[in-house]
């Protein structure tokens, strides 16, 4: 266990149930967060990065979904809780940021509310206190007119103003780990980078971890120190965030890097675009390399029959050895 | 808001105009008159011609219908041709007598209503919602004439528990406790009656609203806050889910004074509805004008109340 290790995930499986059976969006994923460490999980849609976040916290409808392995935040494995415990942690302890603002606030409840209910749970607060920290909080997440807001409603605020009262109801207690769950999807690219350095500002200042989910490798480079890059349900390559972009070796990372447009590149040029799709849930191969069948070229005796992690570097993991005669089609 | 409040009102006024039009024309399309039933064989069939002429009955619509819009204007709304009394007067105190039934209905379809559909969304697809999506099948099926036939016979007839029909019992002093109750007791059962039946929309929607929100985006917000799940229910789910039930109480305000034609019918409960419909039975045009106008005001103030309900409890909904 590393020193200022904050969250361990040990071998996650999460399984929805479709028509009677378990299929699992998230196969066997282990990774650790450290304090102060922005963690970006990078891939492309269905690939099980929401899944994976949605786990920590159990936010899954229990009915339909089957969380297995292990989850230690500080020592303590979240998935042996009952809710009541969870609700110790949740937004205390780790803060969350959705997606989509516009639809993860409460239409019928003023932005002052919604960010003050977090402080009514785990705060041994007064009235008068958690307005001051609410007032505190939207000025804290760069809302121009914190006392207007406070009484606003979600629909009377811009997507990039609701983002941000969304990221101050997720910071409100101050968590040690927050989980952006691709929290600029939804916006607009110049409130993009906006949020994001808002994001990135808060972070150094609370010193704590971030596991930010996302599928856009700008983002990645930008904000995180480590990347997991994930490929159906697993973590195809995992490693710092330089070492991943310098020297990315799994054919999924270097074919996501590829498909990035360029500035610079030269004109008609064309996209790069990895063939096929993300498979199903229910038609997902679950045996040997799961990106083989993307890379049609590469030869079967390349990938490994139960692919396993390589070290090629301290902390720089690849799953299947088929990343090392790998070559993009037409490099030859 | 009261600019919108007024501008409604006052599309009211073409609306009954175009309404009483064609109320009249459809009206000459009826076979009979209100002296067809008539057949005391001491008055002569001459007499009952004479009569017809003196009163108008072969006038053409337009004719009538001038005269009508023009007694209406002066607040007279005709008399009766049946009860013998001015209409304004045989409606009032129908009215009464069906605004309270109505009430009684509401409060019953409503407790059952919101309770039932509330456990429903709650515990969605487990043996308690499967009983009371039962039940409102039976429900949506179940015509009142028919439940309220099979209320009578086991209630009335062969418990005893309630009247068979009527408003109050013979001879109750009114303004004394025992009249009160006697008009309550006979209320009770028609009231349950329609109670039971009328819930199936309330509980439908607010269950499916409940289900919905249950896996909305700003229910797991909620929840990633740490919020008990008692309180998601209270102030996340519930506040929400309400907002269709709500606009809805507006429009069942419109049945308050309407009623319910069948049954008032069944139980001889001597209401609105029931009044409609002896009046057209009886060719009782004046009685059948009035009422048809009177309930489309209702409607068009019931949807202008839902209005107001949804821009009060609705902060995405002003009325400008």
């Amino acid at each position: 266990m590393e020193k200022n290790e904050l969250l361990r995930i040990d071998n996650l499986i999460t399984s929805f149930r479709i028509d009677g059976q378990h299929y699992a969006a998230v196969d066997g994923v282990s990774l650790s967060v450290s304090e102060n460490e922005v963690f970006a999980i990078v891939g492309e849609s269905g690939c099980g990065k929401s899944a994976l976040a949605l786990s920590v916290l159990s936010l899954h409808n229990s009915t339909y979904t089957k969380v297995e392995g292990n989850i230690y935040f500080k020592g303590t494995d979240l998935l042996t809780m009952n809710v009541d415990e969870l609700n110790q942690f949740r937004g205390k302890d780790i803060g969350m940021i959705f997606q989509d603002p516009l639809t993860a606030l409460n239409p019928l409840m003023k932005i002052g509310e919604q960010i003050e209910e977090s402080l009514t749970f785990h705060m041994k607060m007064d009235k008068k206190q958690k307005k001051a920290r609410t007032i505190e909080l939207l000025e804290g997440v760069g809302i121009v007119s914190p006392e207007l807001t406070y009484s606003q409603f979600p629909h009377e605020l811009s997507g990039g103003m609701r983002q941000r009262a969304m990221i101050a109801i997720a910071l409100a207690c101050k968590p040690s780990l927050v989980i952006a769950d691709e929290p600029t999807t939804a916006l607009d690219v110049t409130i993009q980078a906006q949020i994001l350095d808002l994001l990135k500002k808060l972070q150094k200042e609370m010193k704590s971890g971030i596991i930010l989910i996302t599928h856009d490798l700008g983002v990645v480079a930008e904000m995180a120190d480590k990347v997991a890059v994930m490929y159906a349900g697993q973590v195809v390559e995992t490693g710092a965030v330089g070492a991943i972009f310098k020297n990315p070796l799994h054919p999924y990372t270097r074919s996501l890097l590829a498909s990035v447009p360029g500035v610079d590149s030269a004109e008609g040029n064309r996209l790069h675009v990895i063939e096929g799709m993300v498979p199903s849930l229910k038609n997902m191969e679950r045996e040997g390399c799961r990106f083989a069948p993307r890379i049609p070229w590469v030869d079967k005796s390349e990938h490994e029959e139960h692919p396993e992690y390589h070290e090629v570097d301290k902390g720089h993991f690849v799953l299947c050895s088929c990343y090392k005669n790998f070559s993009m089609r037409g490099e030859g | 808001m009261w600019k919108t409040i007024l501008r409604r009102l006052l599309v009211l006024i073409p609306q009954v105009a175009v309404l009483s039009l064609l109320v009249f024309i459809l009206a000459s399309f009826m076979p009979g008159d209100a002296l067809t039933g008539k057949i005391d064989p001491n008055v002569s069939p001459e007499r009952l011609e004479e009569l017809r002429e003196k009163w108008g009955f072969y006038d053409p619509w337009y004719v009538k219908y001038g005269r009508w819009v023009t007694d209406a204007l002066s607040g007279d709304l005709g008399e009766s041709t049946s009860y013998k009394i001015p209409v304004t007067e045989l409606i009032g105190n129908r009215a009464a007598n069906t605004f309270w039934l109505s009430l009684l209905t509401l409060g019953i379809t409503y407790i059952i209503g919101v309770s039932f559909g509330v456990i429903s969304g709650r515990f969605n697809g487990k043996p308690v919602d499967k009983a009371i999506s039962f039940y409102t099948f039976l429900a949506l099926a179940m015509p009142s004439i028919v439940l309220g036939v099979i209320n009578i016979y086991f209630f009335s007839l062969k418990l005893n528990w309630f009247p068979m029909g009527g408003t109050v019992n013979v001879g109750m002093q009114p303004g004394t406790l025992s009249y009160f109750l006697s008009r309550i007791h006979h209320m009770l059962l028609p009231a349950i009656t329609g109670g039971v039946l009328y819930p199936v929309g309330v509980i439908q929607i607010l269950k499916s609203e409940i289900v919905d929100y249950k896996i909305s985006d700003f229910v797991m917000t909620a929840r990633s806050k740490g919020v008990p799940e008692k309180t998601i229910y209270t102030r996340h789910i519930l506040r929400n889910a309400f907002l269709p039930t709500a606009a809805n109480l507006g429009y069942d305000i419109a049945f308050l004074l309407g009623g319910s034609i069948f049954i008032e019918r069944i139980f001889s409960y001597p209401g609105m509805g029931n009044l409609f419909l002896d009046s057209i039975l009886r060719r009782d045009y004046a009685v059948v004008n009035a009422l048809i106008i009177l309930f489309a005001v209702l409607t068009v103030l019931g949807t202008l109340i839902s209005d107001i309900i949804m821009s009060a409890v609705d902060p995405r909904i002003r009325i400008k």
